[in-house]
């Protein structure tokens, strides 16, 4: 074999994060075996329990991941941006002028390429923006070809998207002669499209395809079917990539909202850099395309990616992370002119009015724009958008080798999350700021600064440590059984006590005083319910 | 001793063995002393015995590699429970399966569970041949899977007459400066019946039995541990010292000591 091929098709043995390698082990036991010297021998039983093929064993899924990465950034796209950053204690910062260089002291990571290969394992919904020739495509047909297709199988399966793409040539055509014979629908036998059967699939400048066609995408990208004529097919479960050139839907026709929303994670290209040429040459002249010299090592088998995407849903999430994301996501939804009751003072509720909103918001004067982090975004953040915040937290802690995921894990991965689920309204004062306009162009920046900011409030209020709602909560998740009626009032008041509280604070209500006032009256009125019916039951 | 560099070392191993100097692991510059020893001593005695030696090097030399940096671990006492078991050593497996066993017994708690496992398939000749009493390898095997506190090689004990009143002690932790695990002295945390550590912002959670200890590092201290009772003395209220009880053993800590000393087992 050509020497450059080979070296193309060198896959580290080492490993590759040998610091999480003994974190992930210390849920159960450190191997014994494996170490600095060589490879060492795998204990019989990892390979037995897991009964995975090839002699896989689950920590091994983790460590090929890894592996895939380093692969990719080493020899198929050439992204030296360690934009995902972790620190081992002090980090070394260079100063620009105002603009700051940040040296990582731990493995820091590429999010160009390693988001695509967490969707890959969580198989979710990923979308690649950026300039033509980024590398975009490139970079989803390399997720098709670890799937275990041949690239050229991979390559024909990517639905281009063009203005004249009709239903048919995305899903498939009824054969014309069943069209002809058929009595009724049922015997309408429809040629489905391979891809649609493929576990990883690739939807190419997806904003260029025509708003009646996006409809049908909309269908199997939400529930996995595609249909035409009554008849159903059912995809598997797959990974998704889609690549658009311009961001904000830009393409040739406006992405419908709902097709937008299904979209679970947003990756950015970011330029080549002119000092890696070196690395093209050796392409030209041997003519070598990445997608097609990928080791065998790192091709994931069916099994390998059903066991992959299992191992990631086991990862824990500390009650203390969670109760940060919690105080997070209840910054956003709360609008006080938006609503007379209570309850409708949201920007849902704003949402479903002719007013624009940002003019209503823009009542809002006299909140703080450190403090204020609701008034920089137009919406909330919706139930599906938390359920893949937690699911790709958990994807990056357990690609970093850990068995709960760390606040730093959810610092990174929110902003790619988020990026097309909160809607920034860039007229907030936060922006005015000096320093902060930069955050209404870099939304990624921006994010991550507002989960800092959050960060800082909850820290601020000793929430760790002093969150009455929480005790509250705790309390009533234990059951009502056996609660006496004298227990019940002292409750109710310790809640009406609370809520006295927070109105006592003066100035306006805060967002995330607003979601713990909802869930005070929650508990209220199911204590109210109880004590009625202990009531009626004496 | 020679240095390495002098050693004859086969063909099929000098990769290795330049790779473990590279890695300043072998030869005259090796932070391990001991790895010297693993290859002047005892892997010889691994050549007239078995044909593809390199992955029994290198899992050995790993093995050992990870038991010269656990604390709480005697690497010589591995490697001597291992001389003496080589002999009723027939295949390369049941020579890694007692590495692992003998890992546990050199003060890797942690690995206790799985070593259990292993006594069951180990030959009676080679578990015998481990320990330095005169206990059968049924009996051993009863012995060390009845109870976690239960020395095979200790005075006058037997599985089923072992006095519980004796109590063993592991003295553990330390100042970071001198190289142990804690920036802060200790204090002790009990959740689930395990017991916790927490140091400044760090957190482990103690593992022990007879044959050593471990403090596993954890991200988190769990949501619902308590904090160890202080131990009250009549003559002396503010004694600052801690009492810990959970998983078979206890743990006292002092309000201005790095170290910890583990009782077992509790008394009941």
């Amino acid at each position: 074999m050509d020497p450059t091929l080979r070296s193309y098709q060198k896959v580290s043995k080492s490993p590759t994060n040998p610091h999480s390698l003994t974190d992930l082990r210390q849920s159960s036991v450190p191997d014994l075996f494996q170490g600095p010297a060589g490879s060492g021998l795998a204990p019989r039983a990892e390979h037995e329990v897991h009964g995975l093929p090839s002699g896989q064993s689950a920590l091994g899924l983790a460590e090929k991941l890894r592996q895939a990465y380093f692969w990719i950034v080493n020899h198929a796209i050439i992204s030296p941006y360690y934009d995902i950053e972790y620190h081992d204690g002090p980090r070394k910062s260079i100063e620009f002028g105002d603009q700051q260089l940040h040296l990582p002291s731990d493995q820091s990571y590429s999010s160009f390429v390693l988001l695509p290969l967490l969707n890959f394992a969580v198989r979710r919904k990923c979308l690649l923006i950026g300039g033509p020739g980024r590398g975009k495509t490139a970079s989803a047909i390399l997720m098709g070809v670890l799937a275990g297709y041949p690239v050229n199988d991979v390559r024909r399966a990517i639905q281009h998207g063009q203005p004249q793409m009709t239903i048919a040539d995305l899903l498939g055509n009824p054969l014309p002669s069943h069209l002809i014979e058929a009595k009724n629908m049922d015997e309408i036998q429809i040629a489905w499209r391979k891809w649609l059967g493929m576990r990883v699939k690739i939807i190419d400048e997806y904003n260029r395809i025509p708003t009646r066609t996006q409809s049908a995408l909309l269908t199997v990208m939400g529930d996995n079917y595609a249909e035409i004529f009554d008849q159903i097919y059912e995809c598997p479960e797959s990974a998704w990539f889609m690549t658009a050139n311009a961001e904000e839907g830009g393409g040739t026709y406006q992405v419908i909202e709902a097709l937008r929303d299904r979209i679970d994670i947003v990756v950015k290209t970011l330029h080549f850099s002119s000092r890696f040429l070196g690395e093209l040459i050796p392409r030209v002249e041997k003519d070598i395309r990445p997608e097609e010299v990928v080791p065998p090592e790192i091709i994931f088998s069916e099994i390998e990616m059903d066991q992959l995407y299992q191992d990631v849903l086991k990862v824990g999430i500390p009650l203390p992370v969670q109760r940060r994301i919690e105080f997070f996501a209840s910054q956003f939804e709360y609008c006080a002119p938006a609503g007379e009751q209570f309850e409708y003072k949201t920007k849902d509720t704003l949402r479903l009015s002719p007013l624009d909103a940002r003019l209503v918001m823009a009542q809002q004067t006299d909140m703080d724009p450190l403090l204020a982090l609701g008034q920089q975004t137009l919406n909330g953040i919706s139930v599906r958008g938390l359920l893949t915040l937690l699911l790709f937290c958990k994807a990056l802690a357990w690609f970093r080798g850990n068995p709960e995921v760390a606040l730093e894990d959810v610092r990174q991965i929110l902003p790619f999350v988020l990026h097309d689920k909160l809607i920034q309204n860039s007229e907030a004062a936060f922006f005015e700021l000096p320093g902060h306009a930069v955050y209404r162009v870099d939304k990624i920046s921006w994010l991550r600064r507002l989960f800092d900011l959050s960060c800082i409030a909850f820290d601020r209020l000793n929430r760790d440590h002093d969150d009455p709602v929480s005790r509250l909560s705790e309390a009533f998740a234990l059951g009502l059984d056996g609660v006496t009626e004298p227990e019940v009032r002292l409750r109710l008041q310790e809640i009406e006590v609370l809520l006295e509280s927070f109105s006592r604070q003066g100035g306006p209500l805060s967002a995330y005083l607003f979601e713990d006032a909802i869930k005070l009256k929650y508990l209220h009125q199911r204590y109210t319910n109880y004590l009625k019916w202990l009531q009626w039951k004496t | 001793m020679a240095a390495v560099e002098d050693l004859k070392i086969p063909l099929e191993l000098a990769e290795l063995a330049e790779e473990l100097r590279r890695k300043s692991l072998l030869g005259n510059s090796s932070r391990l002393p001991l790895m010297n020893q693993l290859w002047q001593t005892f892997l010889p005695l691994l050549m007239p015995r078995f044909s593809a030696i390199t992955p029994l090097a290198e899992a050995l030399s790993n093995a050992l590699y990870h038991l010269c940096l656990s604390p709480s671990a005697r690497p010589e006492e591995w490697l001597l429970r291992l001389n003496r078991g080589l002999p009723d050593c027939q295949q390369p497996q049941t020579l890694l399966d007692l590495a692992e066993v003998c890992a546990w017994l050199a003060g890797q708690p942690e690995r206790r569970e799985r070593a259990l496992e292993i006594l069951q398939t180990l030959p009676d000749a080679l578990l015998e041949s481990v320990f330095l009493s005169s206990w059968s390898a049924s009996a051993l095997r009863a012995g060390l899977q009845a109870s976690a506190w239960w020395h095979p090689e200790g005075l006058n004990q037997t599985p089923a007459a072992w006095d519980p009143n004796r109590a063993v002690v592991h003295v553990m932790g330390g100042f970071r400066g001198w190289g142990g695990p804690f920036l802060f002295p200790p204090r002790l945390y009990l959740a689930s019946e395990q017991i916790w550590v927490q140091s400044g912002n760090e957190v482990w959670q103690i593992l022990a039995d007879v044959f050593g200890w471990k403090l596993k590092r954890s991200k988190y201290l769990p949501g619902h541990a308590v904090p160890a009772q202080a131990l009250s003395d009549p003559d002396h209220p503010a004694s600052g010292l801690f009492l810990a009880e959970g998983n078979g053993f206890q743990v006292l800590a002092s309000l201005n000591s790095f170290k910890l000393q583990l009782f077992a087992p509790i008394h009941r």
